[in-house]
């Protein structure tokens, strides 16, 4: 599939570099402990997005940073700003069932469409739709309670 | 293209976003604007949670799959103009096969004239539609005497032609290149 798309869309990069990089990303999936009912479905979705990735010039750089000295990349502020939202968010998804937490997570996090989510997990779409808007809608008003 | 920048807009992808029937690139759209602008007033708790919602996004994962499908399906519109040009070859073929039955002996051709078959001209037609680079409008296949010229048209408007043979026995399929 990726040889393909390399071939088609004439990008010079390589069709193994892809599905390596495809396979480290399914790998961490596995990691996540949510349950895949069609690991292939996730596996052609994750390889689709890296080929598309790779045309709009993504390259992983791996280099070593030993001796490298780096400023730091975000004010203090920024930092917190990013603290505070890592922690309402955590507290947010307490509140979700399971499989409201997967759904976001396959929606929000891998970018997977409805469609993507309904082939991975072997549910309707009617009814990840359905969770995902339950769950958006829970949340937000916690957030109005809260904020 | 939605304008993030008007109210109305912003309000009306921020319902369908509730309702889960934003795409995406849409939802990255609203994350974007929330990260970069302040929100009003009545916005607040919403721009939290879609900003909160995208924090930890692979963005190399963000694209929409279409493009993916539209770019590995390109050739298909070529699968169908060969299904029209093999109709249309077969049938030059067959025209060319009956005027031969009808000429004179003394008028008749070689035994190689007209050697290639209607399954080796397809076969041409696809080995050369394969090695062409570029989008190909059509492919078409004329006999004449011994050989076959392909000509292939590209939807930039170039056209190239290839001159298929084949030796006497049909085993293999020779090509030459006119331009």
């Amino acid at each position: 599939m990726a040889g393909r798309f390399v071939k088609e869309s004439g990008i010079g990069d390589d069709a193994d570099d892809i599905v390596q990089e495809s396979l480290v990303v399914l790998w961490r999936q596995t990691e996540n402990g949510y349950e895949m009912q069609n690991p292939e479905a996730l596996a052609v979705a994750i390889t689709k997005k890296m080929c598309l990735a790779h045309l709009r010039g993504y390259k992983p750089v791996v280099q070593s940073i030993e001796g490298v000295e780096v400023d730091g990349g975000a004010s203090a502020s920024a930092l917190t700003d990013e603290t505070d939202l890592n922690t309402v968010k955590e507290s947010l998804l307490a509140l979700l069932t399971p499989t409201q937490r997967q759904y976001l997570h396959y929606r929000n996090e891998m970018g997977l469409s409805l469609d993507e989510i309904a082939e991975v997990t072997g549910s309707p779409k009617t009814s990840i739709k359905t969770t995902i808007s339950a769950a958006r809608r829970l949340m937000l008003e916690h957030l109005r309670k809260d904020l | 293209m939605i304008n993030l920048n008007d109210k109305q807009e912003r309000l009306t992808l921020i319902e369908r976003y509730l309702e889960a029937d934003t795409t995406v690139q849409e939802e990255q759209m609203l994350a974007e604007y929330y990260a970069t602008h302040r929100p009003d007033a009545d916005e607040e708790q919403v721009a939290t949670l879609i900003r909160m919602s995208y924090s930890e996004a692979d963005a190399s994962l963000m694209a929409d799959t279409t493009e993916f499908d539209r770019i590995t399906v390109r050739r298909k519109p070529v699968q169908m103009i060969l299904r029209w040009s093999s109709v249309a070859a077969a049938a030059i073929v067959l025209l060319l096969v009956c005027l031969h039955i009808g000429k004179p002996a003394s008028l008749q051709l070689p035994d190689s004239a007209y050697g290639i078959s209607t399954a080796q001209i397809l076969e041409g037609m696809e080995m050369i539609s394969r090695i062409e680079v570029g989008e190909i409008e059509s492919v078409l296949a004329k006999p004449q005497g011994d050989r076959v010229v392909i000509t292939v048209k590209l939807a930039n408007g170039k056209e190239r032609s290839y001159s298929m043979t084949s030796d006497i026995e049909g085993n293999s399929l020779s090509f030459t290149a006119f331009n």
